[in-house]
């Protein structure tokens, strides 16, 4: 039986097969449709990614450049610090202002118990603001102030306060 | 019998199926052997095709003194060149270029006209107008920064730093020694190019950042430097001298804090010199160093025991040693003289009774124990040993250990005698001079160099002793012109003549003082050595009043207060 098989077929169609037809064109549009969005975004992926690289490389390239020019610049005054420091330049400078080697030194020796032993003044120990009760009150508002300051994050109040104080206890208050 | 007609079909089939399975083959074949056997060889043409890698230049180390002062660096010197096919308008360009690199626009024209492949139209050009010329995009036109070595003390130093040639290596001093290290590392940059030689920004590229040689930080300081070469310079110009050389040293540590020779020259213009200028003296030349050696032979009589500084000698003003009639510098007798005699009168009769008594075995081992006749070893290139002739030694005579004993016949380098007389200022450690105190790398990592004591070579006491005598010759004796007043100093002088074939020069001397102070705890050992001084030949007149000079800056300037106040302290 299957050595009498025709070598060629003839199509035939069948009216149900027309529908069918029919359904499947909806199916590969919309599958065309898949691939092109697909095919699309892959393609949108590709160049974002390309035109991102290439400008990460320019950027990097310039940043290179840049490094190599601030080399370069870092160098050139390096050697222009030393050379306005160069110790020939340095005796010039000295000679133009008259200013010459030592003529005489004195050492001055002061033993270390000298120092230790010596007498303190009753001032060293009183306090730089004197003994004004009105000072001694001030400096306390000072205080406490700056201290509610702190605590509340208000370093402006704290600052006034104090500048209203004076210059002389004017104290600085770090942010 | 014909096949059947299936059988034929099956047969062209079979046949068929071989050609292609033989194809097949081949093709893999040949597959495999330009993928696999000669992949790494078309891989390297590809790339060689469309990739190319530029070499980058590191930085070579900066040399700082111990203070931090730069005393050689780096600046970038741009190198600009044309491309003559490339140019457009050749006249044009020459006319924005001339004004930049200050030649005629003329000259340029006939560069830029010519039919050559590349013509260099100028170099050593500064910083910015390099950039200038780079950032106009001269068709045509390039510009290459070169890193170019300088020096901004110019001649401060010349013979311990020396210099960089055109093609970045050093010659002579710390450049050459520490060459290796000062180079850096080389980096690449690497990068896909069109078929035009433009780079392809997108392109697969790669970059290994140079890495900058470290930084070495000296034990120099360029005040007392400054200070050594100012006085060796009055002093040669006064006296009429050909050189000289002046070394100031720590002899705690053997680190030198000065190393001043003359003539000088100026690195940054090595190629317009000779080349006789750029050796050292210090130590890459040999002297007799005369009289200055004596306190060599007293150390070796008082460390082997046969003498001590009470003991005496009748000086007839001569000796005959080896057939050699030696006599003092001033023919006088002095009779009945003590050791400490000899150095502070400087007694060549004393000195070679001295190396008689104790004999040639110990006298040559105790010069070989002081350094003479070896290097140093100091970080400088191009040092030498000297020359010390032995028993034993063809050339040597009988007669040789009386002249060696007052520094006659033996010849020795400035460091050599100067690291020799530290170790009598230590106590009697011979240190290893250095001149490189830190290597400080890019990453921030420091190498420091640490102090070597290279061997005793007398006893503490021996050591003490010879201070004292060499002290007392400063107080009262030849080198007492050395003399700063309040302050103790240990010095000897050494006026000796200059051999010449079949004798010694009859005019010239070399003219040595060398010496330490405060005595009892020295803080600096400084050595003078002027050569063929004119107005006087003695030490004494010429080289001792540098030393005094340069001892009293350094007392102020290194804050040493006078004996006096010091002792008081302690």
């Amino acid at each position: 039986m299957s050595n009498n098989r025709p070598i060629s077929y003839i199509a035939q169609t069948h009216p149900r097969q027309e529908r069918r037809r029919f359904q499947l064109r909806g199916k590969t549009i919309g599958l065309l449709a898949v691939l092109f969005i697909l095919a699309s975004l892959i393609g949108w992926f590709y160049l974002t990614q390309a035109s991102e690289s290439t400008t990460t490389a320019l950027r990097l390239q310039r940043l290179v450049s840049e490094r190599e020019h601030l080399r370069r610049e870092r160098a050139e005054v390096h050697y222009q610090i030393a050379e306005l420091e160069s110790l020939s330049r340095i005796r010039e400078r000295a000679r133009l202002l008259g200013l010459g080697p030592p003529q005489e030194v004195e050492y001055l020796y002061i033993q270390e118990s000298e120092i230790a032993s010596a007498p303190i003044k009753e001032d060293d120990l009183s306090s730089p603001m004197g003994d004004d009760l009105g000072r001694r009150v001030l400096s306390f508002l000072q205080v406490l102030l700056l201290g509610q300051a702190r605590s509340e994050g208000i370093s402006e109040v704290g600052a006034l306060a104090i500048g209203s104080v004076g210059p002389e206890y004017e104290v600085e208050i770090e942010r | 019998m014909t096949p059947e007609p299936r059988q034929r079909s099956h047969r062209r089939l079979i046949f068929l199926s071989a050609i292609f399975f033989a194809f097949s083959l081949i093709l893999v074949g040949r597959i495999i052997y330009w993928q696999v056997v000669r992949r790494q060889e078309l891989l390297e043409l590809a790339e060689l095709e469309h990739y190319q890698t530029k070499v980058i230049l590191p930085q070579r180390g900066a040399i700082l003194d111990r203070t931090g002062s730069l005393l050689a660096t780096n600046v970038f010197q741009y190198e600009i060149f044309a491309t003559p096919r490339d140019v457009l308008d050749p006249r044009w360009t020459a006319e924005q270029l001339a004004p930049l690199l200050e030649r005629p626009p003329e000259s340029l024209w006939a560069l830029l006209d010519r039919k050559d492949l590349s013509v260099t139209l100028a170099k050593g050009i500064p910083l910015n107008v390099g950039e200038e010329i780079a950032s106009q995009v001269l068709p045509g036109v390039g510009a290459i920064p070169l890193p170019q070595r300088t020096y901004p003390e110019r001649e401060l130093a010349c013979h311990l730093l020396g210099f960089v040639g055109a093609e970045g290596d050093g010659f002579y001093g710390l450049e050459e020694y520490y060459d290796d290290i000062l180079q850096g590392q080389p980096g690449s940059r690497g990068g896909e190019e069109d078929p035009s030689g433009l780079k392809m920004i997108a392109g697969y590229g790669s970059y290994v950042p140079a890495q900058e040689g470290p930084a070495l930080v000296l034990t120099l300081d360029r005040t007392i430097q400054g200070l050594a070469e100012e006085k060796l310079e009055k002093a040669i110009e006064e006296c009429g001298a050909e050189g000289g050389t002046i070394i100031v040293m720590d002899p705690w540590t053997g680190a030198i804090l000065a190393m001043a020779s003359y003539p000088r020259y100026d690195p940054n213009r090595f190629y317009e010199l000779s080349e006789e200028l750029f050796v050292n003296p210090a130590i890459s030349e040999v002297y007799e160093p005369g009289s200055a050696f004596k306190p060599v032979t007293i150390a070796a009589a008082l460390d082997t025991g046969e003498v001590t500084p009470e003991t005496t000698y009748y000086d007839t003003g001569s000796i005959l040693v080896g057939g050699q009639v030696i006599a003092n510098w001033d023919w006088r007798a002095r009779g009945e003289t003590t050791i400490t005699g000899i150095l502070s009168y400087s007694l060549n009769v004393g000195a070679a009774t001295m190396s008689t008594k104790i004999g040639a075995e110990k006298f040559y081992r105790y010069v070989r124990r002081f350094g003479f006749g070896e290097p140093t070893g100091v970080d400088l290139a191009g040092e030498v040993a000297g020359i010390v002739k032995t028993p034993g030694d063809a050339e040597w005579h009988e007669s040789d250990l009386g002249t060696n004993s007052f520094g006659q016949g033996i010849s020795v380098t400035p460091l050599q005698l100067i690291n020799a007389m530290a170790a009598i200022a230590n106590g009697g450690l011979l240190m290893k001079p250095y001149l490189v105190q830190k290597i400080v790398r890019g990453d921030g990592t420091v190498t420091e160099i640490q102090p070597v004591v290279r061997r005793r070579v007398t006893s503490e006491e021996t050591a003490k002793t010879l201070s004292q005598m060499l002290m007392e010759g400063v107080e009262e004796g030849v080198a007492r012109y050395a003399k700063v007043e309040g302050y103790s100093i240990a010095a000897k002088t050494g006026t000796a003549q200059i051999p010449i074939p079949g004798g010694y020069d009859p005019t010239w001397t070399m003219a040595t003082v060398v010496g330490w102070a405060p005595a009892d705890d020295p803080r600096f050992v400084i050595l003078v050595k002027i050569d063929k001084p004119k107005t006087s030949p003695w030490a004494e007149a010429v080289a001792v009043p540098v030393f005094k000079e340069l001892a009293e800056g350094l007392f102020d300037y290194l804050g040493i207060p006078p004996d006096e106040v010091r002792l008081a302290k302690e």
